[in-house]
């Protein structure tokens, strides 16, 4: 699914962010990723969900080259690819029901046939009763459910979450980590990057773990 | 359900943040110039092309009398020689009245002394379904009537076609001028749009948007402001342009007004190239 290479990533003329990483993720895979601030991590997934190209080494995901995709194919890989920002990234102007339908209004779907789906994802994320309210009367766990349904409602094979639960409390973090493990259970593959130990220790998922430029994998209950 | 948003139809784009009120003001002014561009030089250049169909529509030859010959002596030969040239309908002899009539103007009414040695003046008529080599024809009546000359006239034809290739010239450079300020109105309001929606466009582009489906929303935005914009200013240029049929009656006929209906269309056309060039050239760039 997740096939990195030798990759390095530097941004311009500074330094290596990522130096000569490997990696290999299997599909149906959920991997927490964790490291200091300031490791790279939020460079690595924006490597993996395709927001930048590696400066050196080869990125693969799901069968795909990424540095020899067009334009058009990197919009169709980016299609099977959910992300889910810290910061959310909602759409300040658009409902909650408009910024989760987005991703399948790109995709050239009708509404008539998605609006359905929508309802009932914002039911199952608890928030079927927001549909309308728009992004700046939603609280940080209902922005984070909206910003996680908006990144399922494809279905894509592939799910990057980078530090989902950085903004809501212990409890709500818990919550949304459930929901992702749902779906990994369904065949989806995750990659989840936090700072938080308690979400590691809590599900036994294998860790990675970033730090000097370099990626190794952890044991789940091993500190940082 | 149904006081619910469930269908999408806000914009992807936020109105607010894409140039309004002054870009189609911008544009209204410019279609309303292209419009008075366009129409003030058709209405000169058939007004050009009237005249000069008067122009060459009559000719006419005056004799004077030479040391020899007075014009009246002259004159049965020039006749003679315009009544066997090819091209010719109609043959005119103008009376010494209506000669009189024609200097009175300069000379005052009663002035004009019997002995004045008054020149021939003979109209010409052409016919308009055979053509006539006027040179030739001045050259031959030089040589039956060494008094006599062909006038044409050549120097107001020239003058007049000069004046309206100008005003033609001048046109189609005031329209070049207009088209190349709207683009580039276009141009900033599209590069100041793409700006504030840079959140907004790094968002469609992660989850799948192409970047054809980003112009399109730009493009959308734009053409349409655009066409309202145009239409305003086309109708201010109706307007105008009837108003001064007080002065022109040409100029509050329908099929005149008409002629102006495509400089809307072209605005669109031109909105359209300059958004979705720009953008889809700064999205390839990366914004």
């Amino acid at each position: 699914m997740i096939r990195l290479d030798h990759v390095s990533l530097r941004y311009e003329d500074g330094p290596d962010v990522l130096s000569d990483v490997n990696l290999h993720l299997a599909e149906g895979s959920f991997h927490f990723l964790t490291g200091p601030s300031g490791a790279g991590k939020t460079s690595l997934l924006k490597l993996i969900f395709l927001a930048h190209r590696a400066s050196a080494g080869r990125v693969s995901i799901m069968g795909h080259d990424i540095a020899t995709l067009s334009r058009h194919q990197m919009s169709l890989t980016r299609r099977q690819i959910g992300v889910i920002f810290q910061d959310f990234r909602l759409i300040d102007h658009l409902s909650v029901y408009e910024n989760v339908a987005l991703p399948l209004k790109i995709a050239g779907q009708r509404e008539g046939r998605y609006q359905k789906d929508v309802l009932e994802l914002l039911q199952w994320v608890g928030l079927g009763q927001r549909i309308d309210a728009l992004p700046a009367t939603l609280s940080g766990g209902e922005k984070q459910r909206a910003a996680i349904a908006r990144a399922v409602i494809t279905r894509p094979r592939l799910i990057v979450a980078d530090e989902p639960t950085g903004n809501v409390d212990p409890e709500m973090g818990l919550r949304l980590i459930r929901l992702l493990d749902e779906l990994n259970k369904m065949g989806t593959t995750i990659l989840l990057a936090t700072h938080d130990q308690q979400l590691w220790t809590h599900f036994a998922h294998p860790r990675l773990h970033l730090e000097a430029a370099q990626v190794h994998m952890a044991k789940p209950q091993e500190a940082l | 359900m149904s006081d619910t948003r469930t269908a999408s139809k806000t914009p992807i784009l936020p109105p607010k943040s894409l140039a309004g009120p002054a870009l189609m003001a911008v544009t209204m002014v410019m279609t309303f110039l292209a419009c008075l561009a366009l129409g003030s030089t058709l209405l000169a250049d058939r007004a050009a092309s009237r005249w000069l169909t008067r122009a060459t529509s009559a000719m006419s030859i005056q004799i004077v009398e030479t040391p020899t010959q007075t014009a009246d002596e002259q004159a049965p030969a020039v006749l003679r020689q315009l009544r066997d040239t090819p091209g010719i309908k109609q043959v005119k002899q103008l009376e010494k009245a209506d000669l009189i009539r024609l200097l009175e103007p300069w000379l005052g009414e009663g002035n004009i002394a019997d002995d004045l040695p008054l020149p021939v003046l003979i109209e010409i008529t052409p016919d308009p379904q055979q053509s006539l080599n006027t040179q030739a024809l001045a050259a031959e009546i030089e040589a039956v009537a060494p008094g006599a000359r062909l006038d044409t006239h050549g120097r107001w034809r020239q003058t007049l076609e000069t004046t309206a290739a100008a005003l033609r010239l001048i046109a189609i450079l005031v329209l070049a001028m207009v088209t190349l300020a709207t683009g580039t109105v276009i141009l900033f309001a599209t590069r100041a749009g793409l700006l504030a929606n840079e959140e907004i466009l790094h968002v469609l582009h992660q989850i799948g948007a192409q970047d054809g489906f980003i112009s399109r929303r730009f493009e959308a935005h734009f053409t349409r402001s655009t066409l309202w914009a145009a239409l305003a200013g086309l109708l201010a240029a109706w307007g105008f342009f009837y108003v001064m049929s007080a002065l022109v009656a040409e100029a509050g006929s329908l099929p005149f007004l008409l002629t102006l209906a495509p400089i809307p269309l072209g605005a669109v056309l031109i909105s359209w190239g300059v958004t979705r060039t720009y953008v889809m050239r700064r999205l390839k760039a990366g914004i």
